[in-house]
Formats: C-alpha cells, sequence, structure tokens
C-alpha cells in the first residue's frame, strides 16, 4: 500500500477523545489546546517539539522528516491506549509532521487534558518519551556547512 | 523421473523461503531502494534475517544489530521466526519528536 505522505491522516476514535494526525502541513498549537479543553478537567498540558538551529556547535538549515505511515500510527495509538491505562486522560490530540522542517517549526505537538494537573504532567512526559523509543519516524538533519545525517538515538 | 522431479521441488520449497521487505529512512538510501525481496533458509529467525540484509547488502552494516523489524505493524523480537511470504519492514533506530 502506498503511504500517504502527502496529505493529513486523521482518525478519531473514542468519541472524538483522541485525535491523531500525520501532516506535512504547519502544527496550530492553539487547535492542539483548544480541541482537548473539558469542564470535566482542570489541567491542559501542551508539549511541542520544536526545531532546534543550534546543537552544539553545528547549525542546522532544515530537518527532513521520514515516516512509516501505518505503523506510526498504529504505534501512537497503543502508546496513548497505554498512557491512558496509567493515568486518567479525558482527551489526547497529537500532530506530527513529516517533510521539511525549518528552525523553529514544530515537529510534534502533544495536548492532554486530564482532571488535575500532577497526572497531566507525567502522563505527557510519558507518552513523549515512549514515542522517542518506538514510533517509526526519522528525521535527517541537513547542516548548515551542506552536510546532511540521520539522526539516531545513540549516535 | 517424475518422482524425483517432484521430490526436488518439494525440497526446495521447505528449504527455502522469500519476504518483501520494506525500508525507510537511512537504511533505504544505503540500499537504494524501497522495497526488495530476499530469499532466506525456511526456520530463518528475525536476527539471522537481520544477518542475511547486511551480507546481501554490505552499506548496511553500519546499522548491523540495531536494525529493527515489523511484520503487520508489529515489532518483531531476534528470536521471532520469520516465514515464508512475510512482508516485513526493516529501518534503523527511530528518531521521531
Amino acid at each position: 500500500m502506498p503511504s500517504k505522505t502527502d496529505s493529513s491522516t486523521e482518525n478519531d476514535n473514542d468519541d472524538g477523545q483522541i485525535q491523531l494526525r500525520i501532516t506535512r502541513e504547519p502544527i496550530d498549537d492553539a487547535d492542539l489546546t483548544k480541541s482537548v479543553r473539558s469542564n470535566r478537567c482542570g489541567a491542559v498540558v501542551l508539549f511541542l517539539g520544536t526545531v532546534r538551529e543550534i546543537t552544539g556547535e553545528k547549525k542546522t538549515a532544515s530537518l527532513e522528516y521520514e515516516a512509516y505511515e501505518e505503523m506510526a500510527m498504529t504505534e501512537l495509538r497503543r502508546l496513548i491506549e497505554l498512557t491512558r491505562q496509567k493515568w486518567p486522560v479525558e482527551k489526547v490530540s497529537l500532530a506530527h509532521r513529516v517533510g521539511h522542517l525549518d528552525p523553529g517549526d514544530i515537529a510534534i505537538g502533544i495536548a492532554i487534558s486530564t482532571p488535575h494537573r500532577q497526572e497531566g504532567f507525567e502522563a505527557a512526559r510519558f507518552l513523549m518519551d515512549r514515542i522517542k523509543e518506538t514510533v517509526p519516524i526519522w528525521k535527517k538533519e541537513n547542516w548548515a556547512d551542506g552536510s546532511a545525517d540521520w539522526v539516531h538515538p545513540e549516535d | 523421473m517424475t518422482a524425483c522431479f517432484a521430490g526436488r521441488i518439494s525440497e526446495s520449497m521447505t528449504d527455502s523461503i522469500q519476504v518483501m521487505v520494506r525500508c525507510f529512512a537511512g537504511l533505504k538510501e544505503k540500499i537504494g531502494k524501497p522495497e526488495f525481496s530476499l530469499v532466506l533458509p525456511s526456520g530463518c529467525s528475525c536476527a539471522a534475517f537481520k544477518e542475511q540484509l547486511v551480507a546481501s547488502w554490505p552499506e548496511a552494516a553500519v546499522y548491523s544489530s540495531r536494525l529493527l523489524v515489523a511484520r503487520n505493524g508489529s515489532y518483531l523480537n531476534d528470536s521471532d521466526l520469520i516465514h515464508d511470504r512475510d512482508e516485513l519492514a526493516c529501518f534503523p533506530p527511530v528518531s521521531g519528536g
């Protein structure tokens, strides 16, 4: 099956409690937070992963993200379910961008609503840390000096 | 003669299997194409599959044992068995977010 990288992949389930998207379009963080607001919740936690321009002494010109979309969506759903088993998460809205990103762009946005702030902080951190480990998405650094490297966690 | 021929066919079918592999990111660049088929000995483990892949494409050796393998959207362990006609995905450690 050809992967649909040139358009958004959107999925709602659990009566709209979970929104997931892998997209080539810029991520609107205000939309993410708005979509998880709930009168049953006293906390909304938002995490944004953004493109860092300076790493040590090297300068990033841009990043290129690639996803194995079908599996990434499956894995994201599994990790959100795992998170909801551990904390009383009301709603999750998550978007990951693919394609070409410039410094300052949002690569991933996660908004989570919970009844109280402590569980919101913990759930958002847990989910983001797991995503870094198992969701099949990769980034390539296009350095300002013209060289390029695929990024891997043990590098 | 006929029996011998049939015997050889069935022997070759039980001795080797063929899988389709999709690869991504740095591995796709090393191999030079997004998809390929690979013939493996039957009873091949996931670890042996990775060894065979690196033997076929030495450029991929830079990833060697760090390669991840998935079937139907789920990760395989090194000891999991590969089956004939499996559609596998193989890729380097992930770096999203």
